[in-house]
């Protein structure tokens, strides 16, 4: 992400703390899913994969978000029976993770089910199991989320964002 | 199946000349000490079969490693060994052959069919496998028992222990492979590239931290000269420039500078240059105005002149003060004239007292000279005529002696005093007079000094100076002169001079808008590279990196899991038998009901091999060197069992399979033997240094046997063997 979308998110989570600005992430990204044409978004707070979406082709996705500082990302157990939950509806797993830094970039891991096993990944093992096609409209969208949503955010947290996207629900 | 009949081996090993072996019998033993080849016989079967395929790392046999083929103590390092094996369809002849420089392990193999037909290289190891179907784990597993793997597993050590049982159950390929790649350290070189990256990333977002602190700066300083905040691009820059151009222009041309040319920026690049022509241009055309000139001129003038002034005045002081000091002098001691007339006098009264005091000095010596005449020539005479005078004086030599020298010495001492006294003024007078003359001398000098700065002063006024002409008034009246003019210059000066002052303060904070500019451009640079095709490259190549690591990784896994299948599926096999045998060889608690167990070890990937005995207890502590052994030997004749109809070799290899053994495990593994030579029609070759064994094989081994007795072996000729029957 570039420098100025860094600077953005930074703010937040110096406001809002790391616990409340991971779930911000997920809404912003949920956000972005819906501004780059994907459809049927569902995004969930609590139990559940993360957010469930289709892309404009009819590819279905269930995607467990993650931010992090590091260079990994933890995978529990729970992650693991959500995302097998939803491959039973024919939903492909797909592990959507940032690094909180400078030019990172959303990582978008589609690992088979097959071989998720709960613990520690880097990032860099993250890359073989990228789905470029999404990466590519994701990553300029979640920019231009940001750049346009960051204010409200600050100024209203987690329930601006839920507005919007129940806005988004809204419109047919 | 295919029975060994024959073996003739030639420059292998150990071996020199060539040695022939028969297998017409069930049981075949090679007996001897130890280094003397009975090993390298069972060797030369299995060299010959399999070539290359039994030497290196990867046949999982540390012993191995650089295993020499060629006898290392010959001149002849050509090796030849043949086996001949009956068949079904009659007799296989099988010759493998190592040229003269030993280089290539593998040599070149023949086979001769049963037709007549011979089959070389490719094509005979291609004939070989059809006919065999074995590959050399498989003949390791199940036909020879190698002594390295018994001794192998005799390593209380687990690692050891688990690379020797996968050894054993032929699986050591699996092991290789899944030790290459780990050792081949992907992931480390995948990290690294991670961490290089890492690194880079960083010092992108320090180098953007710090150009962007500059902006701040930068802009904080332009904002307080002045500049607004909308100054601050591209476009307001070059207008700025142009602005700055034209007044520079015509600046020059009120300095009376008209064809002045500067090239204004018609681009960003452009500018740092323009920037440093303008004040260049600047500074050019101040200096070469002839205003500025003018006033340069005068400056020079001015301190010229009044530092002739200066100089002048000083040497007029120096005058004055000279012929004060001479005055002065002259007014205390006189002039030369009297101080001269003085000396002189005083030469003359010096002279005079000179002649007084000579002539009271020749009396002296007069009256001495008497006194010294009356004291010595008449002593008792006391006579009273004077001998100089010859006046009568009573008591004569008493009144010479007293009153006559006292007034002689008296007067001749006042003399001497008064001499004394006038020849001190002689020498005052001529000190003065000295003294007198340095200063007129100083006098000389000071109005050399003057007429020299008069000169100097009538050069700069360009007028000749008379003696009438005051110099220092005329300097001073020039001077004003000068200033006068100079002041006017200076004034016409003034309003261009403070044009000068905008065009600078104008230039400076081009020059800040400049380097903001300048900042945010580089900053665009680096964010940038993010954008490139190189970083694309970049990013796609670890991308690459990442799958092959993670294709590599589902490869480890999947050989394990492929290594442990079949580790499971060869004990399951083998699982009655090895108990049996164990239990029959070992007769031990412990090894009762034994059973071995395949797991992953968690660490490596690789099997991990749990030996249970039949109450689900760990024999490992318990058990012997020797248990150990019977577990090989009894894991060994299981998988040989198992193997049974689909192994088509009828016969079985052991080396010292004795190692560790008792004198009672010993009697139980012959009785297996017989076993297997009875029952399962199984032609025995066994190889052994142990005396207490072979003495038992010979004694309890029902069929009938050939016996090679290895007495001596030398490096000219090779093993002493001779044949017992």
């Amino acid at each position: 992400m570039k420098i100025d979308t860094f600077e953005h998110l930074e703010r937040i989570r110096n406001k809002f703390g790391p616990g409340i600005f991971g779930k911000i992430i997920q809404k912003l990204l949920a956000l972005t899913f819906s501004d780059a044409g994907f459809l049927y978004m569902v995004e969930r707070g609590v139990q559940g994969v993360d957010i469930d979406v289709t892309s404009p082709c009819g590819m279905r996705y269930a995607v467990e978000v993650k931010t992090t500082d590091a260079d990994r990302i933890t995978i529990s157990q729970d992650n693991i029976e959500a995302l097998k939950d939803r491959t039973h509806d024919g939903y492909i797993p797909l592990i959507a993770a940032l690094r909180m830094q400078p030019f990172e970039d959303w990582i978008m891991a589609s690992i088979p089910i097959s071989r998720l096993q709960k613990g520690t990944y880097l990032l860099s093992r993250l890359r073989a199991y990228r789905v470029k096609d999404i990466e590519s409209l994701i990553c300029p969208a979640f920019e231009a989320a940001t750049k346009k949503h960051s204010l409200g955010v600050l100024s209203k947290g987690e329930d601006y964002l839920r507005e919007i996207l129940a806005q988004k629900r809204n419109i047919p | 199946m295919f029975r060994l009949r024959q073996l003739n081996v030639h420059g292998f090993r150990g071996f020199t000349d060539q040695q022939q072996f028969g297998f017409d019998k069930p049981v075949t033993l090679l007996t001897g000490e130890n280094q003397r080849g009975k090993s390298s016989t069972l060797n030369a079967v299995e060299w010959c079969l399999f070539g290359d395929k039994c030497i290196g790392k990867k046949t999982g046999i540390r012993e191995r490693i650089d295993w020499e083929v060629a006898n290392r103590y010959t001149q002849d390092t050509s090796v030849t060994v043949e086996t001949e094996f009956e068949g079904p369809d009659g007799k296989y002849l099988i010759t493998r052959e190592l040229d003269n420089n030993g280089k290539r392990n593998a040599g070149s193999l023949v086979i001769m069919m049963p037709d007549g037909a011979t089959l070389r290289d490719d094509e005979a190891e291609a004939q070989v496998y059809a006919l065999f179907r074995t590959s050399f784990q498989d003949f390791m597993t199940t036909v020879y028992q190698h002594q390295e793997s018994i001794r192998a597993i005799l390593i209380q050590e687990p690692k050891e222990r688990n690379d020797a049982i996968d050894r054993l159950l032929g699986l050591s390929e699996y092991r290789e492979l899944a030790r290459g790649m780990t050792e081949s350290k992907i992931e480390k070189s995948l990290k690294d590239m991670s961490n290089s990256f890492e690194h880079f990333r960083t010092r992108a977002q320090e180098r953007i931290r710090i150009y962007d602190k500059e902006v701040s700066e930068k802009r904080k300083k332009a904002i307080a000269e002045g500049v607004k905040e909308d100054d601050i691009s591209e476009e307001q820059l070059l207008r700025h420039a142009e602005a700055i151009g034209k007044a520079v222009i015509s600046l020059a041309s009120e300095l009376g500078i008209s064809e002045l040319q500067i090239d204004l920026p018609v681009n960003f690049e452009q500018l740092e240059r323009f920037r440093d022509d303008a004040k260049d241009k600047i500074d050019f055309v101040w200096l070469k105005s002839p205003d500025v000139a003018k006033l340069a001129e005068f400056e020079q003038r001015k301190l010229q002149l009044t530092s002739l002034l200066k100089n002048y005045e000083t040497a007029k002081q120096g005058e004055t003060k000279a012929q004060t000091e001479r005055d002065e002098f002259a007014k205390q001691h006189g002039d030369e004239t009297k101080l001269v007339k003085t000396g002189k006098a005083k030469q003359q009264e010096i002279a005079k007292l000179d002649e007084e005091i000579a002539g009271l000095n020749s009396r002296a010596n007069l009256v001495r000279e008497a006194i010294q005449y009356l004291r010595n020539a008449a002593p008792e005479d006391t006579t009273t005529a004077c001998p100089l005078c010859g006046a009568d004086v009573p008591d004569l030599l008493v009144d010479l002696e007293g009153e006559w020298e006292k007034k002689i010495i008296a007067s001749v001492g006042n003399l001497d005093q008064k001499r004394k006294n006038e020849q001190a003024q002689l020498e005052q007078m001529r000190s003065r007079l000295r003294e007198l003359k340095e200063l007129d001398k100083a006098v000389t000098e000071a109005h050399k000094r003057i007429e020299r700065w008069v000169d100097e002063i009538a050069s700069a006024l360009q007028r000749e100076l008379t003696e009438q002409d005051d110099p220092a008034a005329l300097v001073n009246a020039r001077l004003v002169e000068i200033t006068t003019e100079s002041d006017s210059k200076k004034t016409a000066l003034q309003e261009k001079g403070e044009k000068r002052k905008e065009i600078f303060e104008e230039l400076g904070k081009l020059r800040i808008i400049h380097d903001i500019l300048s900042y945010k451009k580089k900053r665009e640079i680096v964010e940038r590279i993010w954008e490139t095709s190189e970083f694309e490259h970049l990013q796609s190549a670890m991308d690459q990196a990442s799958l092959f690591l993670e294709d590599v990784n589902v490869i480890k896994r999947c050989l394990a899991a492929e290594s442990r299948e079949e580790a499971e599926a060869k004990i399951e096999i083998a699982g009655a038998s090895l108990a049996r045998y164990c239990c029959r060889i070992a007769n031990h608690p412990a090894t009762r009901g034994l059973t071995i167990k395949v797991s992953e070890d968690p660490r490596t990937g690789l099997n991990s091999y749990a030996i249970e005995s039949e109450d689900g207890s760990d024999p490992i502590p318990i058990l012997s060197q020797g248990g150990f052994n019977c577990l090989a030997l009894s894991l060994f004749f299981g998988l040989a069992e198992a193997a049974g109809g689909s192994q088509p070799f009828a016969f079985l290899m052991l080396d010292d399979p004795t190692q560790s053994l008792g004198p009672e495990m010993k009697r139980q593994l012959v009785a297996v033997l017989e076993d297997i030579a009875k029952d399962k029609d199984k032609e025995l070759i066994i190889s052994t240094p142990d005396a207490e064994f072979a003495d038992l094989l010979r004694e309890n081994i029902t069929k009938s046997k050939a016996i090679y007795d290895f007495t001596d072996w030398t490096e000219g000729n090779g093993p002493k063997i001779s044949r017992i029957l």
